[in-house]
């Protein structure tokens, strides 16, 4: 996986007021042919405002490493 | 046992044969230690256990056979348990500042590997290649070694790369869910082609379970946070690359740095990652289904971690994106 392209394009995309568009990276990722990626942004984007924070797990729960 | 694999009925009859593999094949003097040990909360014999490795590999017997598991899958799924719990043992020594039950704990989780390695032996018998069976086990046991490894000395050389760190997940984390898979898989007959779609769904799940892991413990409160411990994990390499100057001093993270981090895009960059992984299990399961393996019980595990990460993944997103 195209870990560091992913780090350049969001660095890419972030505007002077520090936000970042889903839309903006989607498309540069997809443009420089990081489908998996891109497809990622695009259904990571359709769950926002839906997901209240999650609390960390409890002391019966392993995490994983 | 009624019901399908997974259920509480499973994991006590997993239990059950975790304590006999035990009592048959640990010293004695270290029995009641080693009981005690997994007995400890998020351990295996703890009723609030996950037992995330047996059940998995249980799911995989069930997928194969659509029926409860008999004793090689049992044997199977207890030596893949043994083989987990011995690794969070091993990692739970290694995050922990020294102490004198150190020595006690790292002898333990080795009473583990070959307490697991002689209930792999048992259960490989079953199987129509033995020596194949318990040659992967060991092999892909070792990656998650490797994977170790690469965790500790990244950590001790301060910093990594990108590529580095996925590395060092995709090892630690993905190497023990192919292990899982795929060892469960060759128990139950599984043919060479097919056993690596279960390898490839043991190991995206894994990872995604494993940056969703790295996304919750990058900037907690106090020296336990990722970030206060300089791990190599993809969230804080993002975030040491952007913002290295406000890295923390003697262990303790600055109060703002906090929201630093929220804003900084390191928790967005882990969730985009962790989201591509879960794209990838769904299509294994896919694959698989296409293939007619029964992955109703390995697609609910795939979900009891996806409920976990969907939450996180929203919550990375909160007040940054556009």
């Amino acid at each position: 996986m195209q870990v560091s392209a992913l780090a350049d394009a969001l660095a890419g995309v972030r505007t002077s007021d520090s936000t970042i568009s889903m839309r903006k990276l989607q498309g540069w990722l997809s443009g420089a042919g990081l489908d998996e990626l891109a497809r990622a942004v695009s259904l990571l984007a359709t769950s926002l405002n839906r997901a209240p924070r999650q609390e960390p797990p409890g002391d019966d729960e392993k995490p994983w490493f | 046992m009624m019901r399908s694999p997974g259920s509480d009925v499973v994991v006590s009859a997993l239990r059950e044969q975790l304590r006999e593999v035990i009592a048959t094949c640990v010293a004695p003097p270290i029995r009641k230690e080693l009981v005690n040990l997994l007995g400890r909360p998020g351990y295996a014999l703890h009723a609030g256990g996950s037992c995330r490795a047996g059940t998995l590999a249980l799911d995989v017997h069930g997928a194969v056979f659509r029926e409860p598991p008999g004793r090689s899958a049992l044997l199977a799924a207890a030596a893949l348990e043994l083989q987990m719990e011995a690794a969070y043992l091993f990692d739970e020594v290694a995050d922990a500042a020294p102490d004198a039950r150190r020595s006690e704990d790292l002898a333990l989780a080795i009473a583990l590997l070959t307490a697991g390695g002689a209930a792999a032996v048992e259960a490989a018998a079953f199987s129509g290649d033995p020596a194949g069976a318990l040659r992967h086990f060991c092999m892909d046991y070792n990656e998650a070694c490797a994977g170790q490894f690469l965790d500790a000395m990244l950590q001790r050389r301060g910093q990594a790369t990108f590529e580095e760190a996925l590395q060092m997940t995709c090892l630690k984390s993905g190497g023990l869910g192919k292990f899982v898979t795929g060892f469960a898989a060759r128990i139950a007959g599984v043919d060479p082609d097919e056993v690596i779609l279960f390898e490839q769904l043991g190991r995206d799940t894994f990872t995604l379970a494993q940056l969703v892991d790295d996304m919750r413990d990058a900037c907690t409160h106090g020296r336990d946070s990722d970030l206060a411990q300089r791990k190599a994990t993809l969230p804080v390499v993002y975030f040491r690359q952007r913002i290295d100057s406000l890295a923390p001093i003697d262990g303790m993270l600055f109060p703002e740095l906090h929201q630093i981090y929220e804003s900084s895009g390191a928790p967005l960059y882990a969730a985009i990652l962790a989201r591509a992984y879960m794209s990838r299990a769904q299509q294994d399961l896919s694959q698989l289904a296409r293939r007619a393996y029964a992955v109703g019980g390995l697609g609910r595990f795939l979900e009891s971690v996806e409920s976990g990460a969907e939450e996180i993944l929203g919550a990375a997103c909160g007040g940054l994106v556009a």
